[in-house]
């Protein structure tokens, strides 16, 4: 068994609109048309001739029945080709749109992250020391990234197969709960921090009133 | 006995079966249902060959269902033309055989015809020899007159038969 997979959809596209043309010329009156005028004709020869002719009647009725199986195949290849084009283009779709987006982020992550340039080594040459290009760190952040795109449009073929119920559907981001709480502990801490900072941002009544008791606190009223 | 009008319908060769005619107007009706089928056939074989109902087309795990289902239509057609082409056959052979048998009772009717009017002219003349002989009721001129009108009949008569064994 051949495993090769192909689709070619311009091509599929191509051999739908042929099917269609032959799908509509084959359901057109013409053809029954002519089958009934071959009926009609015999009847009327049968009349005039004592029913010379015999047993034509099985003959058309399979003729008919070939030609009613031929408008459902054709029909059905019409239908069954407007759905893998349908299903294949909206797999592309989501294949192209979703390669974009990671695009998209890889872009803005690079512009956004600092760009590291490694020590240029130096190699020499008959005509002396020659320094190397400089290495650009970017290039690997983009391989990376490139494997990530690989990645994502594998799960996107993967998801295709999916159950079409699940597919689509992404789960929201969820932060693990254990950071969440760390997270909200630290927030915390820190307005507790802030609150005595804020000790010290007294009202000019309150400062003298403080310094009075700071002043009795040190016996300075003695001194004094 | 034949009847006389039954004779008149058949020797007009318009009222015998005419199997030119049959053949010409099944052959107007193959050509139209062969025209159709055969465009079909030719514009499917052409995307079977190179477009996009061939193999390589639509290939998914070893399964190539359009280049299938397109090759079982062109087999129906190729059918379906078969079919017409056997009624065709069967018809005309039909028509033939039926073309014998009418030509053969119209052989048969007239030269029943002939002998019948001999037998009118035999009695004419019995009856002339009778009336000449007694000096009888009618005259000879008006048996003359039978005798001339039933002469000409059976001429008219032979040269029928002539003319349908010829159909």
């Amino acid at each position: 068994m051949n495993n090769q997979n192909s689709v070619d959809l311009e091509k599929l596209t191509n051999s739908l609109k042929v099917v269609e043309v032959a799908n509509d010329n084959l359901n057109n009156m013409s053809l029954s048309n002519i089958i009934m005028d071959i009926d009609s004709d015999l009847t009327k020869w049968n009349f005039e001739h004592g029913n010379c002719f015999k047993d034509y009647k099985e003959v058309l009725d399979s003729l008919i029945k070939e030609l009613d199986n031929l408008k459902v195949e054709t029909s059905e290849l019409a239908k069954s080709l407007g759905k893998t084009i349908s299903n294949f283009s909206n797999i592309e779709k989501n294949i192209s749109f979703r390669k974009t987006d990671l695009l998209n982020n890889l872009s803005s992550a690079v512009e956004n992250s600092n760009v590291n340039k490694i020590p240029e080594p130096v190699t020499e040459t008959d005509s002396g020391i020659q320094e190397q290009d400089p290495i650009n760190t970017v290039p690997v952040g983009l391989g990376i990234a490139a494997s990530g795109i690989a990645g994502s449009v594998g799960a996107v073929i993967v998801d295709s197969m999916m159950p079409s119920e699940q597919k689509d559907v992404i789960p929201d981001y969820e932060e693990p709960t254990e950071i969440v709480e760390k997270v909200e502990k630290s927030e915390e801490f820190d307005e507790s921090i802030a609150r005595e900072e804020k000790f010290d941002d007294v009202s000019p009544y309150h400062a003298e009133r403080n310094k009075e008791v700071i002043d009795k606190f040190y016996d300075k009223e003695d001194n004094n | 006995m034949a009847e006389v009008d039954w004779i008149t319908w058949k020797t007009d060769p318009k009222e015998l079966i005419d199997k030119e005619k049959i053949e010409s107007n099944l052959n107007n009706k193959t050509t139209e249902i062969n025209s159709i089928m055969d465009n079909l056939s030719n514009s499917l074989k052409l995307e079977v060959e190179k477009g996009g109902l061939n193999k390589e087309s639509l290939h998914i795990n070893g399964e190539t269902p359009g280049n299938e289902v397109a090759n079982k239509i062109l087999n129906k057609i190729e059918v379906i033309k078969n079919i017409n082409t056997k009624l065709n056959n069967k018809i005309m052979d039909q028509a033939n055989k039926q073309k014998q048998v009418e030509k053969e009772q119209l052989i048969t009717a007239i030269e029943e015809k002939v002998i019948e009017q001999e037998k009118i002219l035999e009695n004419t003349k019995a009856l002339r020899d009778r009336l000449t002989a007694n000096n009888g009721l009618i005259s000879s001129n008006e048996v003359e007159s039978i005798i001339h009108t039933t002469e000409e009949k059976i001429t008219m008569l032979k040269e029928r038969l002539e003319r349908a064994k010829a159909i």
